[in-house]
């Protein structure tokens, strides 16, 4: 074990999970040791793991004993030395690319594995969920010392316990009897054999990394033994321990012990596991145990036919006039029939059947032999389940069976979940698997109505405040379908005890166990007023459990019904008032798509009422546009009343200031905009007095920390931030700082899709609308938890209706939204240079100024491509000028160090938070190879180049592999002189021009890689451009088709070497907006 | 070969002694057998069976018996000169119609096995965990006669010795006669539906079988130490193995998949004990404790202690509302699914229920 002593500087450790002589066991690697060791050596040690007391430290008290672990690990071939874990490789940026599964050379072919011994601690099973809840949490916690990285072992171990959890409260375990040679014992276990249960563990088998296997013991690495095993000791565990602490030995104490049923629960209900048998009552044991428990899988006579069971509401006529309780003489009938079990539509009645005789017959040309036999003999296996067929089996031709209406409520409420588990079918009437057919507490808030002014009414002044703290009138109503009922009306039909009764002409179900509890809740809960929050909490937030009565939803009245957009209709699908449309505003120079004039009326509307909101449109859908138009609306409106307008804080990542500044001015020219940015930036009164001169401030989050005194000075009329996602943890500095700061309004503008990343959707909710989602603990606790765990839907649900009238979230695939975009979309991405890269350039442009002063003709022109090039390669990344080059140790380039591959960074994380793939153009190769690097370690993953030198066979493996649906590598690099004609890359959606040809037809072709024939989706071309160089100017240049432009278009880069030195030095000398550091 | 070459060239294998005629080709039914009304008919009407259990025997019938007869079976089969068949007691006896007004009563069977070699046949099948999970679900694998070679037998006859005839239609020196091959067209059908019946000719009953397997994969388990009597086939999982750690090397730390994680709620069952309910009474019946009973009040047991175990309101941080809340709640599905049955709480005591 090589803890190399007192590791003084905080260290990665990166655990992982294995299973051992059935014990759950955590070990784990330190980055420390591993630099330190150097990789592993020759002994039968592993060489970086991390030693038992450091370990059990790490695991926390919750964690049992250590113990020694021999596992099979693997190792670079030929010299044995194992590898680092692929999250250790990761975070050490050693070896990535050895490691990745695809990389364009053969790395990786030689791999073998190799036996080592590591410290592991166990997890007891009594204690298994605490240990990995906090390994799981530990990982979020921020803070001093070691930082503690877990591998996906854990996590899949972790969920294993969710399911053992799931399966005890869904009591998907048995008693069972385990027979080692001549000994029995008892024990729970796991039973996996149900269509539900099987689903859940083969999707969970199909999770398992190879690693959680790598333990050497009797289970020989078999996956599935091992899921057996943990589900069974955990199941085991807890069933002990809930019937030791309820003292269940005592039933049997006393008991005769020689009796076969006493001695198999003597091993099951507490400490003890022995069950003591002798000869021959220990094999019939055995056998009958094994025979009771094997009736679980068997199966009727015929694979292809089943029992279907059919249950027929009375006749109308019998419920003429009939509110309330069913007269007892209706009668329900249970119809029989032969259904086909892979063509379930291909039913047989059995009057049919009757009829047949024993002759095979062919139905819809499937093949059915002996009908009534068939009939009988299912019916015969049903009734073990259904008593009530048993009277069926009275008569010689039955073809249903009548039952009454409590029979019926039995029959639907606990038969009919059995019967479907034994592989019969059961078809019951539509209203029965309905919400509409359950009675439930629906939530009606009421407020007044009031008048959106949209485009004429007041913006801001005297608009009233109103928002989540706004009291309003609400009470609970029982209700069904449409019909409200009174609690009077609702203890009547109580008292008559019946299950079943007919409200409005349909049946509605009233189960009894509910009954008293929703009284008690509605006399309790009478209604009243309460914070707008409170009752939308309350309506979504509900437990059905708490209430005992199943919470339909919520209906409002007046304004709020326009906030949460109207409720939901009685089918439950939801009814989206609309909203007061706005138009572009007159001074917004450019037109709105229809779905962008529907985001900027969303916004105002909801700004109106004082609720903060969150544009989530997909990356290219235009929120910059849609938040460009507001301002200018608000604008329009208050000079229409003569009113001014607070300033609007504009917070967003730096590599954005420049994008946003080139939008304001292309779309909204009469917007005043001051960049709060960089050494010369405004301070004290100056900035004060300027910000209220202008109509909006854009700053970056760096800032929005470092000057958050002055900031906070300002009164704002709205803060925006733009890559909400830069604020998703609540706890980061520059999150405080944010939420700290006073504006009227709030919106969060975001490309990804905030709803399915919780952490994240509270930090955005609570910057906009504070203390909406409770506090962070709470949110965890009550939807985090339950949600990422279990997956729980219903939480995931109320959620859900609790964030969805703020935000709004558009994708690309949307059929409303595809139709108003264009196939191809291209937009420029304007980005800085850092100040290292700024150093560089200018350098550059004054050594090749000062050489061309003396020189002429030829060797003149040499100098001046020659310079283009590097100040290209500037602009890309310094590295790229500086040859540096990838691995040795050194990992990849931080793309910190360029303002375009930061960006890049972001944008690509936001192509595969779409689910979607991209491609990344460059006209060099060793950009290539850098960009490669960079985007292996920032994310983690393969990551695929394809350049001149790929030989033909991987060219195609590559495309192969990059449009292949299920598969993984959602980033190709591409340099190529003709941008790879031929290559069809239509799997991708977003193309990148991450440095320019400056020739549109080359760009094109390369675009056409993706936008072509077989693409169906909008193909979105970036086009990466760095302010203030010689990209910007020659982009403007062709942009504005001035005769230059077609020079340069004909001619490639030539043109340049022709212009004389002070044209030169106009096009090539750096501007002052271009640097922009993150100071 | 097939029934139609033969029919072509009928001086080779023609019956010993029969008249032979050309007017026969004529008739629909071969010497005008008398006609029989709801008799069992094959359903294949023509051309060659499909299955391959069918065709198995279709071919030693078509090696046994010559082309007329072949050909007049299967039109009988066809044409429902099939009184009456039945596939019981390990042999298929059918009463066919032929001429005489008395109907031949006609027998096809095949050896039965021996008690050793039944034995040896179920521990084959059992061994191999592919076989027995078809079997257990009810198909029959057409490469399941590489099971039976190690041991030296044939599930399927493999020539004409291996099955037993038997028609009172006397033609002694030619044991495939019309009514044989018709019986054995119709057994051959139903071979193809029913797997399990080739085991039964062979006299290993149905649940015999089952029974059997189940015995077979329980001893079969993996590796040492206590084994559970029986385990469940989680097809896909249980009966194939994932790839080895040596196969796996790469990807080696991370899922095979990124896949969505099934939803798994810690809420009630539907119905309360499903599986109790499913597998029905003690199968201790002499024993007079009520198992049943008592199994049911600790799924309860167990059931509410996992579900309030992650009850984010019922938490370590406000136990007084716990116990408030248990009592507000009377735990409806339990009160529901068995009214006999006294709450559990505080102390579970076992009671006889209807059912055990």
């Amino acid at each position: 074990m090589t803890d190399s002593g007192a590791v003084l500087q905080a260290d990665t450790l990166v655990l992982h999970a294995c299973f051992s002589d059935r014990t759950v066991l955590v070990w784990g690697e330190s980055a420390g040791a591993l630099r330190a060791a150097g990789g592993g050596g020759e002994s039968d040690e592993h060489a970086f793991s991390i030693g038992a007391d450091r370990l059990a430290s790490v695991v926390g008290d919750q964690a049992g004993g250590s113990r020694r672990v021999r596992l099979l690990l693997p190792a670079e071939g030929g010299a044995s030395r194992v590898l680092p874990s692929e999250q250790l490789a990761f975070e050490t940026g050693l070896d990535a690319e050895t490691l990745s599964p695809i990389s364009d050379d053969e790395n990786g072919g030689g791999l073998t594995l190799r036996e080592v011994t590591v410290d592991a601690v166990e997890v007891p099973f009594d204690r298994y969920r605490a240990v990995f809840d906090a390994l799981l949490e530990r990982e979020n916690e921020a803070g001093g010392g070691d930082r503690v990285v877990v591998g996906e072992t854990i996590e899949f171990y972790a969920t294993l316990g969710v399911l053992a959890h799931h399966l005890l409260a869904q009591q998907r375990f048995l008693p069972m009897l385990y027979q080692d040679q001549a000994d029995l014992s008892g024990g729970w276990m796991a039973w996996l054999g149900d269509g539900a249960t099987k689903e859940r563990v083969l999707a969970l088998a199909a999770l398992m990394p190879p690693a959680a296997r790598a333990a050497i013991d009797d289970s020989e690495h078999d996956g599935w033994a091992i899921i057996q095993s943990v589900l069974d000791g955990f199941i085991d565990t807890a069933c002990r321990a809930t019937l030791i602490r309820e003292e269940m030995t005592d039933t049997i104490d006393g008991r005769d012990p020689t009796d076969v049923q006493i001695a198999w629960l003597s091993g099951l209900l507490g400490e003890e596991h022995a069950v003591r048998a002798v000869e021959p009552t220990r094999s019939e044991m055995t056998r009958r145990i094994r025979r009771w428990v094997g009736s679980l899988e068997e199966q009727g006579q015929s694979t292809t036919w089943r029992l279907l069971l059919r249950l027929n509401e009375p006749l109308e006529e019998a419920l003429e006039g009939v509110d309330g309780p069913p007269p007892d003489s209706v009668r329900w009938s249970l119809s029989l029939h032969l259904q086909n079990t892979e063509n379930e539509h291909v039913v047989v009645d059995a009057v049919d059947i009757w009829s047949f005789g024993r002759d095979s017959v062919i139905v819809e040309g499937l093949q059915l032999d002996s009908p009534p036999e068939l009939l009988l003999a299912e019916l015969g296996r049903a009734s073990r389940y259904c008593p009530p067929l048993e009277r069926a089996l009275d008569e010689a031709e039955p073809i249903e069976v009548l039952l009454e209406t409590k029979e019926a409520y039995t029959f639907l409420r606990e038969i009919k979940p059995i019967l479907l588990e034994s592989g019969f079918a059961v078809e019951t009437p539509a209203w029965w698997d309905s919400p509409v057919g359950r009675l439930g507490a629906r939530l009606r808030i009421e407020s007044e109505d009031m008048d959106f002014e949209g485009a004429e009414g007041s913006a801001d002044a005297a608009a009233p405040r109103l928002g989540l703290t706004s009291l309003v009138g609400y009470q609970w109503d029982i209700a069904v379908g449409g019909t409200t009922l009174s609690l009077h009306e609702f203890e009547q039909l109580a008292s008559q005890k019946q299950p079943l009764v007919r409200i409005d002409g349909r049946w509605v179900e009233i189960r009894p166990e509910d009954v008293e509890a929703a009284v008690e809740f509605i006399r309790t809960n009478p209604g009243g007023e309460m914070a707008l929050g409170e009752a939308l909490r309350m309506a979504f937030g509900a437990d059905a459990k708490k209430i005992g009565l199943h919470v339909l939803g919520v209906e409002a009245t007046g304004w709020v019904s326009s906030i949460l957009g109207g409720g939901k209709d009685e089918q439950g699908n939801p009814v989206r008032t609309t909203l007061p449309e706005i138009d572009a505003p007159d001074n917004f120079r450019g037109t709105l798509r229809p779905y962008q004039a529907r985001g900027l009326s969303w916004m105002a509307f909801l700004e109106q009422f004082g609720f903060g909101c969150c544009l989530a449109d997909d990356m290219g859908l235009g929120k910059t546009v849609q938040l460009l138009a507001l301002l200018t609306h608000e604008r329009e409106v208050a000079k229409g009343q003569g009113e001014t307008v607070r300033p609007t804080l504009l917070v967003v990542p730096m590599s954005v200031v420049g994008n946003w500044l080139k939008e304001a001015q292309r779309f909204a020219p009469d917007l005043r905009v001051l960049v709060h940015h960089g050494l010369d930036r405004k301070q004290g009164d100056e900035l004060v007095e300027a910000a209220s001169s202008h109509d909006c401030v854009i700053t970056t989050f760096a800032l929005a920390n470092r000057d958050r005194e002055l900031l906070e000075r300002v009164h704002w009329g709205r803060l925006v931030v733009d890559e909400a996602q830069f604020i998703k943890n609540p706890a980061a500095k520059q999150s405080v700082a944010i939420r700290s700061l006073n504006a009227d309004k709030r919106i969060a503008l975001t490309g990804t899709p905030v709803e399915n990343r919780l952490s994240e959707l509270w930090s955005i909710m609570e910057f906009l609308n504070p203390g909406f989602l409770g506090s962070s603990g709470e949110f965890r606790k009550r939807f985090s938890q339950p949600i990422e765990r279990y997956r729980d839907q219903t939480r995931s649900e109320q959620l859900r209706g609790l964030v969805r009238p703020f935000i709004l979230r558009r994708t690309k695939t949307d059929p409303t939204i595809a139709a108003d975009l264009p196939e191809k979309l291209e937009t420029r991405e304007y980005t800085h240079l850092t100040s290292e890269q700024a150093e560089l350039y200018e350098n550059c442009v004054n050594r090749m100024l000062h050489a061309v002063e003396e020189s002429e003709g030829i060797h003149r022109r040499g100098l001046v491509l020659a310079a283009l090039i590097k100040l290209k390669q500037i602009c890309n990344h310094p590295a790229q000028l500086l040859k540096e080059t990838v691995g040795e140790g050194g990992g990849a380039p931080n793309p910190s160090r360029s303002g375009k591959c930061t960006r890049l960074m972001e944008m690509v994380d936001e192509v595969l938070s779409e689910g979607e793939r991209c491609l990344i153009f460059t006209q060099f190769r060793q950009m290539g190879h850098l960009l490669a690097a960079m985007l292996r370690q920032h994310l983690g993953r393969g990551v695929l180049f394809l350049h001149g030198g790929t030989p033909q066979k991987a060219r195609e493996k590559m495309v192969e592999e990059f449009q292949n649906p299920q598969g993984d590598v959602p980033i190709l690099i591409v340099s190529l002189k003709a941008g790879g004609v031929g290559l069809n890359l239509t799997a991708a959606t977003h193309v990148f021009h991450f440095d320019r040809w400056w020739n549109p037809a080359v760009e094109n072709q390369a675009t056409d890689r993706a936008y072509r024939i077989g693409q169906t989706r909008t193909v979105h071309v970036h086009k990466f451009v760095v302010r203030g160089t010689l990209e910007e100017r020659i982009d403007e240049m062709i942009e504005a088709k001035t005769e230059l432009a077609e020079n340069i278009i004909g001619a490639g880069e030539r043109w340049l070497t022709e212009l004389d030195t002070s044209q030169l030095r106009d096009i090539l000398t750096l501007r002052a907006d271009a640097i922009g550091d993150e100071i | 070969m097939s029934a139609a070459d033969d029919a072509k060239k009928p001086g080779t294998t023609g019956a010993a002694g029969k008249p032979e005629g050309p007017y026969r080709r004529e008739t629909k039914l071969p010497q005008n057998p008398r006609r029989v009304r709801g008799g069992v008919r094959m359903k294949r009407k023509e051309g060659d069976p499909d299955a391959w259990a069918e065709q198995r025997l279709w071919r030693i019938c078509e090696q046994a018996a010559d082309g007329e007869t072949l050909k007049e079976g299967l039109e009988y089969a066809r044409g429902g000169q099939t009184r009456r068949i039945s596939f019981e007691g390990g042999k298929a006896e059918a009463s066919v119609q032929g001429r005489r007004s008395r109907p031949y009563a006609t027998s096809v069977s095949l050896p039965a096995y021996s008690h050793e070699e039944a034995a040896q046949v179920i521990q084959a099948l059992g061994d191999q965990s592919r076989y027995a999970a078809k079997l257990l679900a009810g198909e029959l694998p057409p490469s399941i006669e590489d099971v039976f070679v190690p041991i030296g037998l044939h599930l399927f006859p493999s020539s004409e010795e291996d099955i037993e005839l038997s028609c009172s239609c006397k033609e002694e020196n030619k044991p495939w006669c019309k009514h044989a091959v018709c019986v054995a067209a119709l057994l051959g059908e139903k071979l193809a539906d029913d797997p399990f019946l080739v085991f039964e000719l062979r006299g290993i009953p149905r649940d015999h079988l089952v029974e059997g397997l189940r015995d077979v994969r329980a001893m079969a388990t993996l590796g040492p130490g206590p084994q559970p009597v029986y385990a469940a086939h989680v097809s896909g999982l249980s009966d194939t193995p994932a790839p080895s750690l040596e196969q796996s090397v790469q990807g080696f730390w991370r899922a095979p998949r990124r896949g969505p994680m099934p939803s798994v709620p810690v809420e009630p069952p539907e119905v309360s004990h499903p599986l109790l309910r499913r597998l029905g009474p003690s199968p201790f019946q002499e024993s007079r404790f009520p198992l049943v009973g008592l199994l049911a009040t600790c799924y309860d047991l167990i059931g509410r202690d996992a579900i309030e175990a992650d009850d984010p309101d019922v938490g370590s941080e406000d136990p007084p509302s716990r116990e408030a809340e248990a009592q507000a709640q009377p735990e409806p599905e339990q009160k529901q699914a068995e009214p006999e049955r006294p709450k559990a709480r505080p102390r579970a005591t076992a009671r006889p229920l209807k059912r055990d």
